[in-house]
């Protein structure tokens, strides 16, 4: 019962908007409702209809514009926000029929009556136009006109054979691209108006009777009650639904591809996209997610063990190799066979500061670098690239600031951080090889094992949504693994969904993937 | 007790029982146990078996009488408040004991073999850190790096032995004859205490989602009996009785006989990292399990939880100070207890309940 009541609110039509006739006798009610919501917004007290001249002394903007329409039954004022609304479409759809009496108010294609200065307000800063008809309620008229970006190629997640797509900073179009790669009538998508201030809209997607109803139901009740006043991405308001935790390791996933996203949803997942922000954010997420790539998959079986080989190497070289140089050479020489350990020492020979010094010292330059390089574009980004390895690299070597070794580790750490898919778990990585390092410092190799043993706790330690983080690896789920092991099985015998997602449905397809 | 609620699997049960079995006693055991019974040193591992599966028995039994029940009411309603204190406070006192012991035991072989120039504090403390930090987080977040762990720890194990094996003459091992008298002396009873996963699913069974099964726990034990027999045959094997007690660590000594000239060398320190991980898994246990049961006993007190944590912590850090003849010491002392605390009490926990079924909680009964 209270599911049905919870449905039966949810499709209410919002505050202040009428989905039927247009009756004055219904303003009583309606003046309860807006009493209700009047701490949302600072409203007029009225005792009739809301006017032009209402809304004009709400909105002191220079781009708040007006006309009046000189209607058979009298004037019409026409009210909107220049710099939301498409101009042409507004004269070629609303004025210019209007004017020559062509289409009537009540058959505008697209038009709403609102009866609410609040509603009205709320329409308006979505960019539509408000029209006045005499004697009748006000009648808003969806005109958004700002100029978005094209959908583009991905830039953070790029594909060699996968699709070019990827998310634009406009909800709807978002929306539409998830959908166009889920044509599933299950798929829900619920939207919200959060924030104080900035009244941004978050579209919860999900597959009905497929993700966890605990999960959905939790983001469902967590979503009305976020109070930010500015809402700039997905993770400002999943941070406060789900809490937060002081790790550098991101708890929810954000991408910016469209088909990733879909796959998410199908696999038992819940999505949240931001008007405003070209990156949707899944939940929950594990560690091994951000290992996943959809793309190795697609040469065939044994490119992508390869691919995924890589990758896993490339975390190792990240994490392990700048820690294991300085154990090695702080404490633990005799593990290297005795010629090796001379050519390592000869090549810091004239470094005039301890391994673990210099280690530091070069990782930190490396990773200013890197981060430059990162958020400069273009030729700036080559220039500082050239920079940073041909000029400061050398030069540090030549000055004997730095062994040529070091260099190579150094580099070859950086390199494997950004084989990690996503940029904000290559952040992780790059921080936790400080720890490292300086616990290798401390105790060699065991102090660089109790670096890994520390990872390990504070990874099992974190949960997303609920899910644990070193899922399926702790707790342990033999089946789950097999999504993310280097040899997956084909995706017709992928018949079950990982069960760490909770999903209601396990089953995901018939066995082998066809009919028989 | 405390009253968060933990909730492990019982493969995550089962995992930490028998880790908890295996331990650091390969390492330090065949010390102790070689010196006195010579060739007859392999039996411990029987001696182990039996302790173990008895132990396991009688462990399981009481659980699966008082499921969701934990061992602080159960033996309450047994033995009444105060022996039950009793009893919950020498346990707090065994696992705060057990944790240091431990730790203390890797870090001597690991600075007696392979980190000489480092202080011995060093290792210690990085592993009392690390072990304390997933301790602070229950055994949720312990088990689930056991079970990352585990693969590790297996590779480990299995290596070490094949390179022990590499030079052993089995023909050394043969009896020759010493009186098996010698049961009953310290060493052997340490053996005994070395099974002492069933102490885990004593405590931790009332928060798993089920109890792992009988034949899985005895497998358990039987996995950590063929480890400590082969840890304190092997030396012999291929040493002699003599030469093998002469030495503080025989174990990792014939390891480094093997015929892989780059293991001796070089690599010791490689392979001690594979007991680090079942150091920090037994450390960060006994840590927490101590810590819960202090807390239990003396949470009506103020300030108690900074009390608790500051005294584990001065106990741990003092442990890994301690000379290597109190560790000894304390290691036969420890497996004493567990013996007397471990299988003795339950065994009287288990006949008591047993004829009086009448007790609330137990299964079948009716909360009155």
């Amino acid at each position: 019962m209270p599911a049905q009541r919870r449905r039966r609110r949810r499709d209410a039509p919002a505050a202040g908007e009428e989905s039927g006739s247009n009756d004055v006798s219904v303003l009583h009610h309606l003046q309860e409702i807006v009493g209700s919501a009047a701490g949302v917004l600072r409203l007029l007290p009225f005792s009739h209809p809301p006017t032009a001249e209402d809304i004009k002394a709400q909105l002191l903007g220079d781009d708040l514009e007006t006309a009046a329409l000189s209607l058979p039954d009298g004037t019409a004022d026409v009210v909107y926000l220049g710099s939301l609304v498409n101009k042409k479409r507004l004269w070629e759809e609303v004025l210019d029929p209007l004017l020559t009496r062509t289409v009537a108010v009540d058959a505008l294609p697209g038009s709403k009556r609102l009866v609410t200065m609040e509603a009205i307000l709320r329409q308006m800063l979505l960019g539509w136009v408000i029209l006045f008809p005499p004697g009748r309620m006000p009648v808003g008229l969806p005109l958004k006109g700002l100029q978005q970006r094209s959908v583009d190629e991905p830039t953070t997640e790029r594909e060699i054979i996968g699709p070019k797509e990827a998310l634009v900073e406009d909800l709807e179009t978002n929306i539409g691209l998830v959908r166009n790669r889920l044509r599933d009538p299950a798929l829900r998508v619920q939207m919200h108006i959060v924030g104080t201030r900035s009244r941004t809209r978050v579209a919860l997607l999900y597959l009905d009777q497929v993700a966890s109803s605990e999960l959905v139901a939790r983001t469902q009740r967590g979503l009305p009650t976020v109070q930010i006043d500015f809402v700039r991405t997905a993770a400002d308001v999943a941070e406060v639904i789900f809490g937060r935790s002081l790790t550098p390791f991101p708890l929810y996933e954000e991408t910016e591809r469209p088909d990733r996203f879909a796959a998410a949803l199908a696999s038992g997942r819940i999505g949240l996209i931001v008007e405003g922000s070209p990156f949707g954010l899944l939940v929950p997420v594990t560690f091994m997610e951000f290992q996943k790539d959809a793309e190795s998959a697609l040469p065939g079986p044994i490119i992508s063990v390869y691919v995924r080989t890589l990758r896993l190497l490339g975390l190792f070289l990240s994490t392990a190799a700048p820690g294991l140089y300085v154990a090695i050479l702080t404490a633990n020489p005799g593990v290297l066979p005795l010629p090796l350990a001379l050519t390592l020492s000869t090549t810091r020979f004239a470094v005039p500061y301890p391994v673990a010094t210099e280690a530091l010292i070069m990782l930190l330059v490396v990773d200013i670098l890197a981060e430059a390089t990162t958020q400069s574009s273009g030729a700036i980004g080559n220039t500082l690239a050239i920079v940073g390895t041909l000029i400061i690299g050398q030069m540090m070597v030549q000055a004997h600031l730095a062994s040529s070794l070091l260099m190579i580790i150094v580099s070859g750490s950086i390199m494997g951080s950004y084989l990690t898919l996503k940029f904000s778990f290559s952040y992780a990585l790059r921080i936790w090889k400080y720890v490292i390092v300086l616990l290798s410092a401390f105790a060699g190799l065991i102090g660089w094992f109790t670096g890994f043993l520390l990872l390990l706790v504070h990874l099992a330690s974190l949960k997303s949504a609920g899910v644990p983080y070193l899922s399926p690896l702790g707790p342990f789920r033999p089946y789950d693994l097999t999504h993310y092991g280097l040899w997956q099985p084909s995706r017709g015998n992928q018949r079950l969904r990982p069960g760490m997602w909770r999903a209601q449905d396990l089953v995901r397809q018939p066995k082998r993937g066809r009919v028989r | 007790m405390s009253s968060r609620v933990y909730r492990v699997s019982s493969r995550q049960l089962w995992l930490l029982a028998t880790l908890l079995s295996v331990c650091v006693t390969p390492l330090v055991l065949p010390g102790l146990v070689i010196p006195l019974l010579g060739h007859d040193a392999w039996a411990t591992g029987v001696v182990s078996l039996l302790g173990g599966l008895l132990g396991m028995g009688f462990a399981a039994a009481v659980v699966r009488q008082f499921p969701d029940r934990p061992l602080g009411e159960v033996v309450a309603t047994a033995f009444g408040p105060v022996l039950s204190r009793v009893y919950l406070a020498l346990l707090a006192l065994l696992f705060t004991v057990g944790a240091g012991v431990n730790l203390h035991g890797f870090v001597a072989v690991v600075a007696g073999h392979d980190l000489p120039l480092l202080p011995t504090m060093y290792p210690a403390l990085l592993i009392a850190a690390v072990g304390t930090f997933a301790a602070y987080f229950g055994p949720e977040v312990i088990a689930r790096s056991a079970e990352v762990l585990a693969p590790l720890i297996i590779l480990g194990l299995v290596i070490i032995n094949i390179l022990a094996f590499s030079n052993a003459g089995f023909g050394r091992l043969l009896p020759l004859g010493i009186p098996w008298n010698a049961m009953g002396s310290a060493p052997v009873l340490a053996a005994l205490g070395t099974a002492r996963g069933f102490l885990l699913v004593l405590l931790l069974g009332a928060f798993a989602h089920a109890l792992p099964s009988s034949a899985s726990l005895h497998a358990g034990t039987l996995i950590a009996a063929v480890v400590i027999t082969l840890s304190c045959a092997l030396p012999v094997a291929v040493f002699g009785a003599t030469f093998a007690g002469m030495d503080r660590f025989p174990f990792v000594s014939a390891v480094g006989t093997t015929g892989w000239q780059w293991i001796p060398t070089h690599g010791t320190v490689l392979l001690l990292i594979f007991w680090h991980a079942i150091v920090f898994v037994v450390f960060a246990t006994y840590t927490w399990l101590a810590a819960w049961l202090w807390k239990g006993l003396l949470a009506r007190l103020p300030w108690m939880s900074l009390v608790v944590g500051t005294g584990l912590c001065g106990a741990l850090v003092a442990s890994a100070t301690l000379s290597s003849e109190a560790v000894s010491l304390l290691f036969s002392l420890w497996n004493d207890a567990v013996v007397v605390l471990g299988i003795a009490v339950p065994a009287l926990l288990w006949m008591r309940l047993r004829r009086r079924s009448r007790y609330p909680g137990r299964r079948g009964v009716e909360e009155r």
